[in-house]
């Protein structure tokens, strides 16, 4: 009984932020929409991604192939389905850990201070001084290829951006007096920052990772593109434009439609990372950061 | 007077903005290098990616590194030039 109260005040207070913001629910419930149809491609697709049909062969939309079939003819609407799954999957593992990499280390290069903090600014510095997508193909060429490097290289160019903003965050929290409070009482600096350091982090945190979302699918679909992604028989958005562009005229339906998956997940992203920062500033609505990691969790400074 | 007095306080955002955005117009040149066949520093890029020639892509990304980073260096001096305040030693 207890347990189901506070699930619906918690669904409430979701509701209630919701309603103060119907642009970013709507992109929170894209986000939704978009992993239910990753994890359920093989149930929603209507052909099999991989089988090719030489009877048909770059056909233009009809009735069969809703969204038409690409030179080798394979169906268009289930291969962008499953590069949903591809792409969700690279996108939230490969921010996942580039920012929580780039937390941990912001919190320990914040707290500790000094010549730890110098020398992981530099390095950060070094990291941020590389465009993005050039850092991630140099990155993935690096390690290798597959599904696995892409993720890492994708985290790679997320660090910076973590390290940065949990520094600043923890600059500022580790001057306050209940933090102080625990140094006095002779707590060492991991317990410290673990118990009451951390948890101011985590607002930040999220905000942070939801923002990077859209970011991480636009290089995943650029590594793709430029064939340094995912490999080939995989079908993914960045590697389904450039086999459209294999033919000297490009068929619209092959490079509209992975184009629209692309825009439209990165829009969803970017409206519902834009929903989350307004949801966790502090100044705006302090309760929300409880109703999305559950009660207890967050201790309220003095 | 709009362009005496508030243009240059105006552009320092500007300005500011479109620095950190050349990152992204450095690694979209590559994407867009690629998809028109322009034979440029993306193309050589992708190239050498693709033939998994290491000594080229290294100084490729060096390269890249050096314009992005003289490009910021342009957008702090220029803050000098715009807001008087604003001196470097």
């Amino acid at each position: 009984m207890d347990k189901l109260d506070a699930a619906r005040r918690r669904a409430g207070r979701i509701a209630v932020v919701a309603a103060r913001n119907p642009v970013s629910a709507a992109g929170g419930v894209a986000v939704l929409v978009l992993i239910l149809l990753a994890l359920a491609a093989p149930l929603v697709s209507p052909h099999d991604p991989l089988k090719t049909d030489f009877r048909r062969l770059a056909a233009p939309p009809d009735a069969r192939n809703y969204l038409g079939t690409d030179q080798v003819g394979r169906d268009t609407l289930s291969r962008i389905i499953y590069g949903t799954r591809t792409s969700i999957f690279v996108a939230v593992s490969a921010v996942l850990l580039g920012t929580t990499v780039g937390s941990v280390w912001g919190l320990a290069s914040g707290y500790l201070g000094g010549r730890v903090d110098l020398v992981s600014q530099r390095f950060m510095e070094v990291l941020q001084s590389f465009p993005d997508l050039i850092l991630a193909m140099a990155i993935s060429m690096a390690i290798g290829t597959g599904m696995p490097a892409v993720i890492v290289a994708i985290a790679v160019t997320r660090i910076p951006f973590g390290g940065r903003v949990i520094r600043s965050v923890v600059l500022s929290v580790k001057e306050l007096a209940y933090v102080e409070a625990s140094r006095s009482t002779g707590a060492s600096p991991l317990r410290t920052m673990a118990f009451h350091v951390l948890p101011q982090c985590l607002a930040p945190y999220l905000v942070l990772a939801t923002t990077h979302l859209g970011v991480a699918v636009v290089i995943e679909a650029a590594l793709g593109f430029l064939g340094v992604g995912v490999p080939p028989p995989t079908p993914t958005w960045g590697n389904m434009l450039a086999d459209s562009l294999t033919s000297l005229v490009p068929h619209w339906w092959l490079v509209f439609f992975p184009g629209l998956a692309i825009t439209l997940t990165v829009l969803a992203f970017n409206l519902f990372g834009d929903g989350m920062r307004d949801a966790l500033d502090p100044r705006v609505y302090a309760g929300v950061v409880r109703a999305m990691t559950g009660p207890r969790r967050l201790r309220r400074g003095t | 007077m709009v362009v005496r007095h508030a243009l240059p306080n105006a552009l320092l955002p500007v300005i500011t903005v479109s620095g950190i955005l050349m990152g992204f117009v450095l690694g979209g040149s590559v994407a867009v290098e690629q998809a028109f066949g322009v034979p440029g520093l993306g193309t050589a890029l992708v190239t050498a990616l693709v033939e998994r020639d290491i000594v080229v892509v290294q100084n490729l990304v060096l390269l890249y590194g050096v314009i992005f980073m003289l490009v910021n260096v342009l957008v702090d001096l220029s803050y000098a030039l715009l807001d008087p305040r604003i001196h470097h030693e």
